[in-house]
């Protein structure tokens, strides 16, 4: 690359700051964001600790559920704080980053949704251990955490 | 899908049954996609979870462990989780092709900075 620019003439190189400058900002996706990454990879560690508890069997009556409702309801806080960050529109944002950006606010919606429902059966029924109830919002908050926390290089 | 009769035919946890199911499912997401998902990365691990869970889900009904409503609403977040990873996929593509730019530019930039001591992208190029 070096070489190619140093034979290239100056006309060459003088269009190249405008191409640099035009692509070096986000065409496809949104700049990595800690204020989004770390909160999101917090929630997933709290779920995926509750999942472990729910699947050693410390969930299975709902009458224990008020003690671990503020626990839920903290992880759900967090969660919809960082979507509301992610939701929010770039100026000039390129189409396909605005696309990124929308499927990064669904993942992030997705742990919610599938931590509310691991609630919902908690209070109701408790979680049997070892009947595939946890595994959904397991595998949804990780996947929220690896999209939040895509690596920025 | 194939892999549902695996699936209510399984009273106790089967690997070969959980593996067939995870085949199919993989086959059903490699169609919703159009591309292929593959056996390593955190969509086909989580798909691979979900088989096994939807077995375990069949047998603790099959065993009266859980409910009706509870197994219902385990096999809803199943579906919507097939979402999920759909756009999760999606995702991850257009995250690669920002990392793609920024690696092309990175050089460039780089390119421009030793030629003119011009540093035309400071977000990729580190002038040190």
């Amino acid at each position: 690359m070096t070489s190619l620019l140093k034979s290239a003439g100056r006309r060459t190189l003088a269009a190249l700051p405008l191409a640099a400058a035009l692509a070096a900002c986000q065409a496809f996706a949104p700049a990595f964001d800690p204020e989004i990454a770390v909160p999101v990879a917090e929630a997933n560690r709290g779920a995926a600790t509750i999942v472990a508890e729910a699947e050693a069997g410390r969930f299975r009556d709902s009458a224990g559920f008020p003690a671990e409702a503020e626990r839920y309801a903290a992880l759900d806080a967090r969660l919809a704080a960082a979507a509301a960050r992610a939701g929010a529109a770039r100026p000039g944002e390129a189409a396909a980053a605005a696309r990124a950006r929308r499927l990064l606010v669904a993942q992030i919606e997705g742990c919610r949704t599938e931590l509310r429902a691991l609630a919902l059966i908690h209070r109701r029924s408790g979680i049997a251990p070892g009947a595939g109830l946890t595994e959904q919002a397991a595998a949804a908050c990780d996947l929220a955490a690896r999209a939040a926390g895509a690596a920025p290089e | 899908m194939k892999g549902a009769e695996t699936m209510t035919d399984s009273r106790s946890f089967d690997p070969a049954s959980a593996d067939a199911l995870f085949r199919a499912m993989l086959r059903e997401g490699e169609n919703a996609l159009g591309r292929p998902i593959g056996d390593a990365g955190a969509v086909a691990r989580h798909l691979r979870s979900l088989a096994q869970a939807s077995l375990e889900t069949a047998a603790a009904l099959a065993e009266g462990r859980i409910d009706a409503e509870a197994a219902r609403e385990a096999f809803e977040g199943r579906r919507r989780l097939l979402v999920q990873m759909r756009a999760f996929a999606e995702l991850a593509a257009l995250q690669g092709a920002q990392s793609g730019a920024d690696a092309i530019f990175r050089t460039i930039g780089r390119a421009v900075l030793d030629r003119t001591g011009i540093n035309l992208v400071p977000e990729l190029v580190d002038p040190g």
